[in-house]
């Protein structure tokens, strides 16, 4: 268990002085040979693409350059002030940071619960939560995507049918994704139902490091429930709820495969984030440079926002 | 399992408590036992009802009262997707691929992992940054460019094209991960190995390759699961119907012309699930190690 906290630093001794003096002190070829092939396959597969993409920004490029390999024509911050002056693009800038917000507070607060929920019952009813988990888990994101495509289907879908004999009015052949409010509400639950298993397992595994008596203790003490959480579980499980909440904020902020598949590859205007907008700009409307302009915005502000969490790891990875 | 709780030990522990508390505690238990039973259902409904639909002929599923029981339960859809256009290739593909990639990235991984986890050197913390900037970099955004690239090097519409691909989220979430196991790796190991007589390269392959057996296990499941899952890249990069993988032959066969066959379809998801799920029940234990250790996608 202790490899779960360590990579986090909490438990990794501050690298001696002298160790590194020692080191330094000839040039070691070593670290340079053993690096260079993950340095190739970087550049090959991020860094030349991403060159490409910049250069792309600040060109005007129709499908017959692009397939054919022709430089565009150079136009350059024309892209970018046309993105930056879209109603549209502001549009799916605001829906994009909504919907992360909502998808990450629900999210983390789901799975504390329920990794609460686990350490706390019987066992013969977390074996079968936990192996449910690592299901879920396992399933792939396409797949998930048309389970719950099938679950809304108008017509033969079960969540109708069930929500009809419940006594609901108007489910019968209801179109879930005619109102967008109630399409996202899907689209949400999709996210937050893949998503969970990594986060409760993490923070589960977290919260059974903490000391058992330390509890006890606090109970003796008359601490109440929350009291208990706050105090005891809360600081041991912090490093991983920093790490988890920051991935979250990764990953619900660069939906796409979702919101797009579940639209039948065709999302409406009210289904348009980030992702989904810059990817049909490029290739709905064959407009590569505004497509590639949109994503070097979106890279931005997530490196802008992600700028804590990208300082505590490389503190981690340069302390070795 | 990974998480222990020790409930056990906690019931044996606990002194015997009057009566009234014994009760309360009990029925404290039984509330948490049925809400954790609640959320089971619940999460478990939608793998369910995936299971519940492959084993229906079309016309139980298309079927405006949806039965909860198949009340004819076939493997009619099975045979049906393995016998779908594409559907063994596809199938195939994904195999050849995912492996690919994974076993790649963990030869150039574990060697970049040595790399930042036991030297300092010049541009060591360029090569993390650049480690931590691929998970901030959306797949979609690198479309466009990886397309051009492929396409330049004559690589578009091969499967050896997708492999190299899939290695830009691979390498870099292999190199953390391993990273964080071979950290763990106590240092004095390598330099009693070296004592010993041991060369700077044998310490790595003898000492530290093994010590970080269960990390190369976890690394190469995560390596699996996403390349296995990858579906935005392979659909733009690759036309040919017969160079795509299961994902792809999935959102094929969803938005098919003829209306969709959600028999089919949900028996083609059940079969891409199985490898998975394989995987991960194998290697539970270092389940929450791994992803934790490594901090990137997953």
């Amino acid at each position: 268990m202790a490899a779960v906290i360590d990579p986090v630093g909490t438990l990794d001794p501050p690298p001696t002085r002298g160790r590194r003096g020692v080191r330094r002190r000839r040039f070691e070829s070593t670290p340079y040979l053993l690096v260079i092939p993950t340095i190739l396959v970087i550049v090959l597969t991020l860094g030349i693409p991403l060159y490409k993409i910049v250069m792309l920004a600040f060109q005007h490029q129709s499908k017959r350059q692009l397939y054919t390999n022709k430089p565009g024509d150079w136009v350059g911050f024309q892209n970018f002030s046309d993105v930056l002056s879209d109603k549209d693009f502001w549009s799916s800038v605001e829906r994009t940071f909504l919907i992360t917000v909502l998808l990450v507070v629900f999210s983390m607060l789901l799975a504390l619960g329920l990794a609460l929920l686990l350490n706390q019952v019987s066992k013969w009813v977390r074996t079968p939560l936990m192996v449910l988990l690592l299901f879920v888990w396992a399933i792939p994101q396409i797949v998930a995507v048309e389970l719950f495509a099938w679950f809304t289907d108008p017509s033969f879908g079960v969540l109708n049918y069930v929500l009809t004999q419940l006594g609901f009015d108007g489910f019968k052949t209801h179109d879930w994704f005619v109102n967008p409010v109630q399409g996202w509400i899907v689209i949400m639950a999709l996210v937050i139902w893949q998503a969970l298993p990594f986060l409760t397992v993490t923070l589960a595994a977290g919260m059974s490091m903490v000391p058992k008596e330390l509890g006890e203790a606090a109970r003796m003490d008359g601490a109440n429930p929350f009291q208990v959480f706050r105090t005891v579980t809360y600081p041991t499980i912090k490093p991983l709820l920093v790490i988890a909440t920051s991935l979250s904020v990764i990953w619900d902020f660069q939906l796409f495969g979702q919101a797009y598949v579940i639209r039948q590859n065709k999302p409406e205007p009210s289904y348009q984030v980030l992702g989904i907008f810059s990817y049909t700009e490029a290739f709905g409307h064959s407009d590569y440079g505004l497509g590639a302009a949109i994503s070097i915005l979106t890279i931005l502000a997530m490196l802008g926002m992600m700028v804590f969490y990208v300082r505590q790891m490389l503190r981690i990875g340069d302390g070795d | 399992m990974t998480v222990s709780t020790g409930t056990g030990r906690r019931r044996a522990v606990a002194p015997a408590p009057r009566r009234s508390g014994a009760g309360r505690k009990k029925s404290k238990k039984a509330l948490w036992n049925s809400a954790g039973i609640l959320v089971f259902a619940i999460m478990g409904f939608p793998v369910y009802w995936m299971i519940n639909t492959s084993l229906k002929k079309q016309n139980e599923w298309q079927n405006y009262t949806p039965h909860f029981i198949p009340e004819h339960p076939t493997l009619h859809n099975f045979t049906g997707a393995f016998h779908a256009d594409n559907f063994l290739i596809s199938l195939r593909n994904s195999f050849v691929i995912t492996i690919g990639a994974v076993l790649i990235s963990l030869v150039i991984g574990f060697f970049g992992a040595l790399a930042i986890a036991r030297f300092s050197f010049a541009g060591k913390k360029a090569v993390i940054f650049t480690v931590l900037l691929v998970q901030m970099v959306p797949l979609v955004v690198l479309v466009i460019p990886v397309t051009q690239t492929m396409q330049d090097l004559n690589l578009n519409d091969t499967l050896i094209g997708i492999t190299i691909t899939y290695l830009v989220f691979t390498v870099p979430y292999t190199v953390w991960t391993l990273r964080g196991f071979i950290s763990n790796v106590p240092r004095e190991l390598d330099e009693a190995a070296m004592v010993d007589g041991c060369s700077r390269w044998q310490t790595f392959v003898r000492i530290i390759l093994p010590l970080t057996g269960p990390g190369l296990v976890a690394t190469s499941v995560y390596g699996f699961i996403q390349a296995w899952n990858e579906f935005i890249l392979i659909t733009t990069i690759n036309h040919d119907h017969r160079k795509q993988n299961m994902q792809a032959w999935l959102i094929d066969t969803a938005v098919g012309s003829r209306g969709t066959d959600w028999g089919v379809l949900m028996a083609g998801a059940t079969i891409t699930s199985i490898p998975v799920v394989i995987l991960f029940l194998a290697i539970q234990k270092n389940l929450a190690t791994g992803l934790t250790a490594g901090a990137v996608k997953g």
